[in-house]
């Protein structure tokens, strides 16, 4: 059983220059120390050597970008690494010119690309131009250029057509309008060369657009287009064959360049790692963390490297260095889950309670009172076993989850058998304990004892973690510690004994316990001040502090009441998951009163709505009540996760 | 509910001689005239109808710009009034009428992208259309460029009209074929919109807005001769080929150099124009355009003293206000610049007897 992070134990490891290279790879494919950046301790002479570092790292910045580049383009995915050791490349002008040159190949190949496909575009659109004529058997080099007379092929606007003609009655001309297109007219204006500026002009105010075709398309409309098809034909083939020498090159250099890469990436990693370290007169000081079960073996693999590696172990972290721990929670298999909702809501600091355990026992426990039923308990088992399983890809990111809903759709199996529910129906078994509905008042009050019972469990936790962390006033006079605990204690053994009269406990002694729980937390901060030897006492004054602690206190019995209160949603949900079949059974009894198929259709669709909608809000309800209601009183986060220096997929995160 | 006459007109022409009775009088004019500068003049607006619009601005950032955009807003509300009661066989033409505002937003906003200016600069410049869905302006100008801000525009009828005088704008570099391109449209759709209307209706709607129609092919015709220099065939096709009283006829005599006030009085027969010239001031194509105005405004107070229960009451009180709007522009830049008033009253329509 598993109730603290895993021990961590900083160490300093001073490394010859010539060893920095391959104990930065042992280390990197070890994946054991949390790095820590120690690079301010370095003079000005020593930091040149710490910048070589740090433009070997740019440099390994700029070709992984670069080659990643390259890869898009042709399509290349990046794969997985080899399952081998990657070395940091010595040399990487050999990788930057193969790089250098596949990129070129590369440019060369899409940019030609790009320009055929702009030229084919180009084309096209004359297309579009000449297409509406193409009946015609004019020449167009017939229309042009011609010696006396001036002519206009184009499209206008089709209501401008007769105004045009009525601007015209000057000059000799003829417009023949050919045909409409949406709402433009093909138009030829013929006139003189002498009046060339004048139907310029006249054609330019009726917004008469101009075909204007280079010079080279000669010929009737038919026998352009077909020119220009022919074109765009041996443009397309261009394209064509630019793809496959897009994809020859894709096959002949994808393996070279998945290599490539991953090298390069490996080795930007390890370079941005040794940038961290601290230099030293002739070498480098690494400092991090290990996890303490693994230093013995890491000191050994460094001997096996070289004597001359020195290791320097830290003792165990005292309160001031604690905060800088970090912190390695590492449950296996069925609590990886529950693991995860307690990362959700923070790291525990490094010295606190890992609730992973007790959130395992809690949570499903909680789902499972508010979700009680046999049959939809199996049915949401059977979908955890399914996330776990990995067989559904699009939810494999879930699968750590499958424990956590497996676990609770057993828990809900049990208390479907205490509440005798089976898919909603209350007459297939017998309640082993009672249906909620039938008493709603025990379910409420037996989830509010069970949410105080929780309360003053996580109190206890709390108290805990002031013993690990040697918090001793807080632990006594806080208002989650002892004192906290008192008051509670207190306030519901008042409360039992005004509503109990057999209460065995007078009811005096609670109230001399309550008072004094208040008074311990009244005085908590003026303890505190005093111990320290902190001046002054009252930092804002006297009658400031008395209106704080008030407040505080206020706030602290407002908030054992609330946290309370809010356990009573347990049963309230208990009880509407059975109202909310019900509501399924009238409808089907609506539907299909001798309970035909109509009937079981409506319980079926019931259910599924019940499983998915109900079970959905069951989860939200139970995650509040675990964060806000239980996780709040101990558990403050803050911690520094674990994060190991690694380079490589393969590599196993081996902790304990 | 007859389509025509009485009970469809019974609402709005009730809000219109309302609104009418609110309109400056002589005497107010006459004050406003001889007001000594723009702060007097905007003193004196205040206790008039345009008050409200002016209450809710800082005297310190009243400039002429924004006090004239202030006041503009009048004639917003009482058109979107106009519209919400009018008949719903006239909805459409008065709601045409009103979109004249939208056109001259686009065309200042246009002027304003290839001005290099900002929204700040060109928002008080505007028409102020607040209360009807109108044209993203500030989005438009923000595009930065002509292209982009027409793009904006796909969902709307503009784009459309504006696509074959785009390659012209991009080949010119000049805002002329799309300015004129959206005034022509616009003209086409609202005179198209008259036909839709009852017989009775359409006549005196034609009447009116055949007058401005006129006014508009005169001014153009006389503009594109003298100053864009025009062949007779640019300016036929520049010019629309409806109206009341000008025809291709009169259009082609002006394109051919003859003096337009010749063919104003042609026209207009009583019409005096003989004009306070006071030489190197005011030019005479807008003593010619203010000419025009006045000759449509007697055709609108004729419309709003004659039958209530047609058309010719709204568009000839709408009218009435965009010229009592027009002057107060006229006398707040005037005002402004120190101008007297024997060298601005021909810009005038309402022609104002100074104290």
């Amino acid at each position: 059983m598993n109730w603290s992070s895993t021990r961590m134990t900083e160490i300093e490891i001073e490394v010859p220059t010539n060893l920095v290279r391959k104990v930065t790879e042992m280390l990197a494919y070890s994946g054991l120390i949390s790095l820590e950046d120690v690079s301010y301790l370095t003079t000005d002479q020593q930091a040149i050597q710490g910048n070589e570092w740090q433009s070997k790292a740019t440099e390994f910045n700029d070709l992984e970008r670069q080659v990643l580049t390259i890869m898009k383009s042709l399509k290349i995915p990046t794969g997985e690494p080899e399952d081998k050791d990657f070395k940091i490349l010595s040399e990487s002008s050999n990788t930057r010119q193969f790089a250098d040159q596949i990129d070129r190949e590369v440019r060369e190949v899409v940019a030609g690309m790009e320009t055929n496909r702009k030229e084919v575009d180009t084309l096209r659109s004359y297309l579009d131009l000449v297409t509406p004529f193409q009946e015609f058997s004019i020449r167009m080099d017939s229309i042009r250029n011609r010696r006396y007379i001036y002519s206009i092929l184009g499209t206008i606007p089709s209501g401008k057509v007769e105004r045009f003609k009525e601007s015209m009655e000057n000059i000799p001309f003829a417009l023949i309008e050919y045909k409409q297109v949406k709402n433009q007219s093909i138009v030829l204006l013929l006139g003189t060369r002498r009046h060339m500026e004048y139907l310029q002009r006249a054609a330019k105010s009726a917004y008469l657009n101009s075909i204007d075709l280079p010079d080279e398309y000669q010929g009737t409309p038919k026998e352009i287009i077909e020119q220009i098809n022919a074109e765009i034909g041996a443009l397309n083939l261009k394209i064509n064959e630019a793809n496959e020498n897009v994809n020859k090159l894709r096959t002949s250099q994808a393996k070279r360049l998945q290599e490539i890469y991953w090298h390069v990436h490996m080795s930007r990693l390890m370079s941005e790692a040794i940038t961290k370290y601290g230099q030293l007169k002739n070498g480098y000081l690494i400092s991090g963390w290990v996890p303490s079960g693994k230093v013995k073996s890491l000191e050994d693999t460094l001997h096996s490297i070289s004597e001359d590696i020195l290791i320097n172990i830290k003792p165990q972290p005292d309160k001031r260095e604690v905060s800088k721990a970090p912190v390695a929670l590492d449950h296996k298999g069925f609590f990886r889950g529950f693991q995860k909702l307690v990362t959700t809501y923070g790291v525990p600091g490094y010295e606190d309670l890992d609730p992973t355990l007790l959130l395992a026992i809690t949570f499903p426990l909680i789902f499972g009172a508010m979700f009680g039923d046999l049959g939809q308990g199996a049915l949401l088992a059977l979908g955890g076993v399914l996330l776990m399983s990995g067989k559904i890809k699009k939810l494999n990111r879930l699968s750590s989850l499958g424990t956590v809903v497996l676990l609770c759709g057993f828990v809900s199996m049990v208390f479907g058998v205490l509440y005798g529910s089976v898919f909603g129906f209350e007459t297939w078994i017998e309640a082993l304990w009672q249906h909620p509905m039938e008493n709603i008042t025990n379910i409420l009050l037996i989830t509010i004892g069970g949410g105080a019972l929780l309360l003053m469990i996580a109190n206890v936790l709390a108290m805990i973690n002031f013993i690990r962390k040697r918090q001793w006033i807080k632990l006594v006079f806080s208002g989650k510690g002892l004192a906290g605990l008192l008051l509670y204690w207190s306030l519901i053994g008042l409360l039992l004994s005004l509503v109990i009269k057999t209460f065995p406990i007078p009811r005096l002694i609670f109230t001399i316990l309550a008072i004094a729980a208040a008074m311990m937390i009244f005085s908590e901060e003026l303890i505190e001040r005093v111990t320290n030897r902190k001046k002054p006492l009252f930092e804002h004054g006297f009658l400031v502090y008395l209106i704080q602690a008030f407040f505080e206190l206020f706030e602290a019995i407002l908030s054992f009441l609330s946290n309370t209160l809010s356990f009573v949603r347990v049963g309230a949900f208990a009880v509407a998951h059975m109202g909310l079949s019900s509501v399924f059974f009238i409808l089907a009894e609506m539907i299909s009163p001798s309970k035909g198929l109509g009937y079981w259709v409506v319980i079926v669709i019931g259910n599924i709505f019940i499983l998915g909608f109900e079970g959905m809000i069951v989860s939200i309800q139970t995650l509040r009540l675990q964060y806000y209601e239980f996780f709040s009183k101990f558990f403050s986060g803050g911690g520094k996760k674990y994060a190991p220096f690694q380079v490589s997929h393969s590599v196993k995160q081996g902790v304990k | 509910m007859n389509r025509t006459g009485v009970s469809a007109y019974a609402n709005v022409q009730a809000r219109v001689k309302a609104m009418l009775s609110q309109m400056l009088d002589r005497s107010m004019w006459t004050r406003l005239s001889a007001s000594n500068d723009q702060e007097m003049l905007i003193s004196l607006l205040r206790s008039t109808a345009y008050g409200k619009y002016l209450a809710g601005v800082k005297d310190s950032v009243l400039t002429t710009r924004r006090t004239a955009f202030e006041i503009r807003k009048r004639l917003a509300e009482v058109f979107i009034t106009v519209i919400n009661h009018s008949p719903n066989f006239a909805k459409p033409l008065i709601e045409q009428l009103f979109k004249i505002y939208e056109v001259d937003n686009l065309k200042a906003v246009l002027r304003g992208i290839t001005a290099g200016e900002g929204w700040e600069q060109t928002r008080y410049m505007l028409f102020s259309m607040e209360g009807y869905p109108t044209l993203p302006y500030q989005n438009l100008m923000e595009a930065g460029n002509i292209q982009k801000a027409l793009d904006l525009l796909s969902k709307t009828t503009y784009r459309k009209e504006l696509e074959p005088a785009l390659s012209r704008y991009e080949k010119e570099n000049s805002l002329f074929p799309l300015e004129v391109s959206l005034d022509l449209n616009y003209w086409q759709d609202t005179w198209k919109l008259i036909g839709d209307l009852p017989p009775s209706d359409s006549a005196v709607a034609r009447e009116l807005i055949g007058m401005i129609v006129d006014k508009n092919n005169l001014m153009w015709a006389a503009r594109y001769r003298d100053f864009h220099k025009m062949n007779e065939s640019e300016i036929i096709n520049y010019t629309l080929s409806f109206g009341n009283k000008v025809n291709d006829k009169v259009i082609k005599e002006i394109a051919g150099g003859k003096d337009p006030f010749t063919s104003v009085k042609e026209i207009y027969p009583k019409v005096s124009i003989t004009v306070d010239h006071v030489p190197g001031s005011t030019p005479e194509l807008a003593i010619l355009e203010s000419i025009l105005e006045r000759q449509i405004k007697a055709k609108c107070i004729s419309a709003t003293t004659g039958n209530p229960f047609n058309i010719g009451l709204l568009i000839g009180f709408l009218f009435q206000l965009e010229n009592e709007v027009h002057d107060l522009v006229v006398m707040l830049e005037a005002k402004s610049m120190g101008i007297k008033p024997t060298f601005y009253q021909n810009y005038l329509i309402n022609q104002i007897e100074n104290a």
